[in-house]
């Protein structure tokens, strides 16, 4: 089957979940206890003033009918305006998730970059020392919550030490400066566009703090599964006769051998960024970064309804997105996989 | 010299002509008799106890030259090939010794790095299960033509080319669509034939095939000797047999070893081995093979099973399997001895089993 046809049929696979996801959450919000109305108007509101409220976002009409014109308005694209905001909650999410998706990606790319080369090496060194550092850094993604290490993260890095800064995606003046336009809403991609090193740096500097600690919640389940995944390779026929083939040990390890590795990485990897936008409810809230997690912490605060599902819808699409990615990537990588 | 079908690249002339030089020097007599010669080969498995699957084991392969070496399963082959290829685990948990010298240079001695650049290039080694010995997720052009981009430098269009030629002569059809295919998508006899075509693909000296054909039916057996054959006449290599199958032995080999729980217990000229055994072990095998001498009637099974390597009996390794045992058998183990010229065994009533039969 071709690629697009097979994308198409997993993206139309999309509205029969999404379905699903909005129905759910929307009753579910509804019976928490509560009442936004009273929230926005605040303790000291008259019970007209807050009956006002509530028809002007037509909460008292009835649940059913409101499920229904909520979904005719999705369908054309608009999620509501955020009660919390005032603002349309398609706006707010698209200037927060690009946020979130920038901190993912930066613990996602750490993550490869530190967990695969630490696996590889835990498994062609048994016992020897990167084996056991893996041993620890898969111990301590079990036994540390990221909450705790972002917390004592921000504590020595920020106040102690004073090296990485505490807060944000830009230091407030460049912020302020509005110095790089914004394409993609990812900084980093944008003031590479606009050629702009300083506002690069500053970003990538933002970054590392956050990135470190949300990675904290993928880097111990990619160098487990790099580390087994790798032994379980070496043992194969094809690597004995990659090496009877003459070929240097880098290219049998880090070709014929890493290239077979790395394919339940992908697939673990690639499930686990579901846990990292997860994850990055908690890092924002420490690190005050921006982010659709600290936009949904806030409006499950406030009942914000439209807010809350929008983020929910929006965190199904890119978990459905990213797992199509992941069966497009995954099916290069091993051709005995047929796309279905 | 009729080379491939098709073009040849200017490398692979090259290696015609390294092959004559070759020739010419063991013509002058400048390297010994033996193009690989094994001498006392031990090796010892780290574990508990000590698991010793290969013995004392002397070999000996002439430049052209097919030595079989047939045995049970654990007798010791495997690793024995692997051995020569330097692919046993490292030192601690494998302990090497003995010497293992090719065109004189010893191989044990020789540092790593310069061991493996030998590995595909002067011997190769050909795999019992070519499916899991083909690397699953590159395409089988790429694992061909590599050989040609590592070792010789060569460049991707010319490795390429030479590939396709290579995949031509090993009698894979089409080979154009086959290249960039993978090895899922042959069929057994296929994935030999491409298995062959990597370990052959330099022209080496050696070629070791670790039971080349258990994997196939029949028929795809006697069509993968045949390609060796042809290859083994066009480019003058010696081959390292490795099967279970006296048969195959037979028909293509010149010499043959017989292996037993680590030791080779007789070699000699495959046909007078095979018509005159002068081990029982030998003897046992040529009567548990289905054929004219037992047609119509039961296999003979050897009885009992051959031992752990963990513990193999004292005295003769096979006393307890004997229909010959002497006293002497259980406590004296038996040297390779000659028998006649040519040939050895390592058995104390070698001279009965000879004659008697
Ligand atoms: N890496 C290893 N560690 C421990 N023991 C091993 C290892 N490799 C092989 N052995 C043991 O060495 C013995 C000889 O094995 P080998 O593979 O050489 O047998 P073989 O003659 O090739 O048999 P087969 O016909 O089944 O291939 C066996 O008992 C096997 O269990
Ligand atoms: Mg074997």
């Amino acid at each position: 089957m071709s690629l697009s046809r097979y994308a198409g049929r997993r993206l139309l696979l999309l509205v029969p979940v999404l379905l699903t996801i909005s129905l759910v959450t929307f009753f579910l919000s509804r019976v928490l206890p509560g009442d936004p109305a009273r929230l926005i108007a605040g303790v000291n509101a008259s019970d007209e003033q807050v009956a006002r409220l509530r028809a002007e976002f037509g909460l008292d009409r009835p649940l059913f009918e409101q499920y229904v014109e909520y979904l005719s308005r999705v369908v054309r694209g608009d999620l509501g305006t955020s009660i919390v905001s005032r603002r349309s909650v398609s706006a707010d999410l698209a200037d927060f998730f690009p946020a979130t998706l920038e901190l993912a990606i930066a613990a996602m790319v750490l993550t490869a970059v530190v967990g695969i080369p630490l696996g590889v090496a835990a498994a062609l060194r048994r016992g020897g020392i990167a084996d056991n550092i893996s041993g620890v850094v898969s111990l301590a993604g079990v036994a540390l919550p990221v909450f705790w290490v972002a917390t004592v993260g921000l504590l020595i890095f920020y106040y102690k030490l004073g090296w990485l800064p505490g807060s944000g995606r830009l230091d407030r003046a460049m912020l302020m400066s509005n110095a790089v336009p914004s394409r993609t809403g990812l900084l980093v991609f944008d003031s590479l566009l606009a050629g702009n090193l300083r506002v690069f740096g500053n970003a990538l500097w933002h970054l590392v703090l956050p990135a470190s600690c949300l990675s904290l919640v993928t880097l111990p389940r990619v160098v487990r599964i790099t580390r087994s995944s790798m032994r379980e390779v070496l043992e194969q026929p094809y690597v004995a006769a990659a090496r009877a083939k003459g070929l240097p040990e880098r290219r049998v390890i880090g070709l014929h051998a890493l290239k077979n590795a790395l394919i339940p990485v992908l697939s673990i990897g690639g499930l686990s960024f579901g846990f990292l936008l997860g994850g990055s409810v908690l890092v924002e809230q420490v690190f005050g970064w921006p982010g659709i997690g600290k936009y949904a912490f806030d409006s499950i605060n406030y009942l914000d309804y439209n807010a809350v599902l929008g983020v929910t819808l929006l965190a199904t699409v890119v978990f459905i997105t990213v797992n199509l990615l992941v069966d497009v990537v995954y099916a290069r990588l091993d051709p005995r996989i047929r796309l279905r | 010299m009729q080379p491939y079908p098709g073009s040849v690249g200017p490398h692979e002339r090259r290696i015609h002509a390294n092959r004559r030089n070759h020739r010419d020097r063991n013509r002058l007599g400048m390297s010994g008799s033996g193009l690989l010669e094994i001498r006392g080969l031990q090796v010892q498995f780290r574990a508990e106890p000590p698991a010793t699957a290969v013995r004392n084991v002397s070999l000996d392969l002439r430049r052209g030259e097919c030595v079989a070496v047939v045995g049970e399963s654990g007798s010791g082959k495997s690793v024995t090939a692997m051995a020569v290829m330097g692919l046993l685990p490292a030192a601690p948990r494998t302990q090497v010794s003995g010497a293992i010298r090719f065109e004189g240079t010893d191989l044990l001695a020789l540092d790593p790095a310069r061991r493996r650049t030998m590995c595909g290039t002067r011997i190769s080694m050909v795999f019992q299960d070519a499916l899991a010995a083909l690397n699953p997720v590159l395409t089988v052009g790429f694992q061909i033509a590599e050989m040609f981009r590592v070792h010789q430098g060569a460049s991707r269009r010319s490795a390429r080319r030479s590939a396709l030629d290579l995949l031509a002569r090993v009698g894979i059809p089409g080979p154009r669509e086959r290249y960039g295919h993978y090895p899922h998508q042959f069929s057994g006899g296929m994935r030999q034939r491409l298995m062959i075509a990597i370990a052959v693909a330099l022209e080496p000296d050696v070629l070791i095939a670790d039971e080349p054909t258990t994997a196939l039916d029949v028929t795809v057996q006697a069509q993968i000797l045949q390609l060796l054959a042809d290859l083994r006449s066009e480019s003058g290599m010696a081959l390292l047999l490795i099967t279970h199958d006296l048969a195959v032995a037979a028909e293509v080999a010149d010499r043959v070893a017989v292996m037993y729980a680590g030791r080779v217990v007789e070699t000699g000229p495959v046909g007078d081995v095979l018509a005159r055994p002068a081990h029982p072990y030998t003897d046992a095998l040529l009567r548990s093979l289905p054929g004219e001498a037992t047609a119509g009637g039961w296999l003979d099974t050897i009885p009992g099973m051959p031992p752990p390597i963990e513990q193999t009996p004292e005295g003769c390794a096979f006393h307890p399997r004997c229909g010959w045992t002497l006293e002497r058998c259980h406590s004296e183990r038996p040297e390779l001895e000659l028998v006649s010229i040519g040939r050895h065994s390592a058995c104390h009533v070698r001279e009965q089993v000879h004659h008697g039969g």
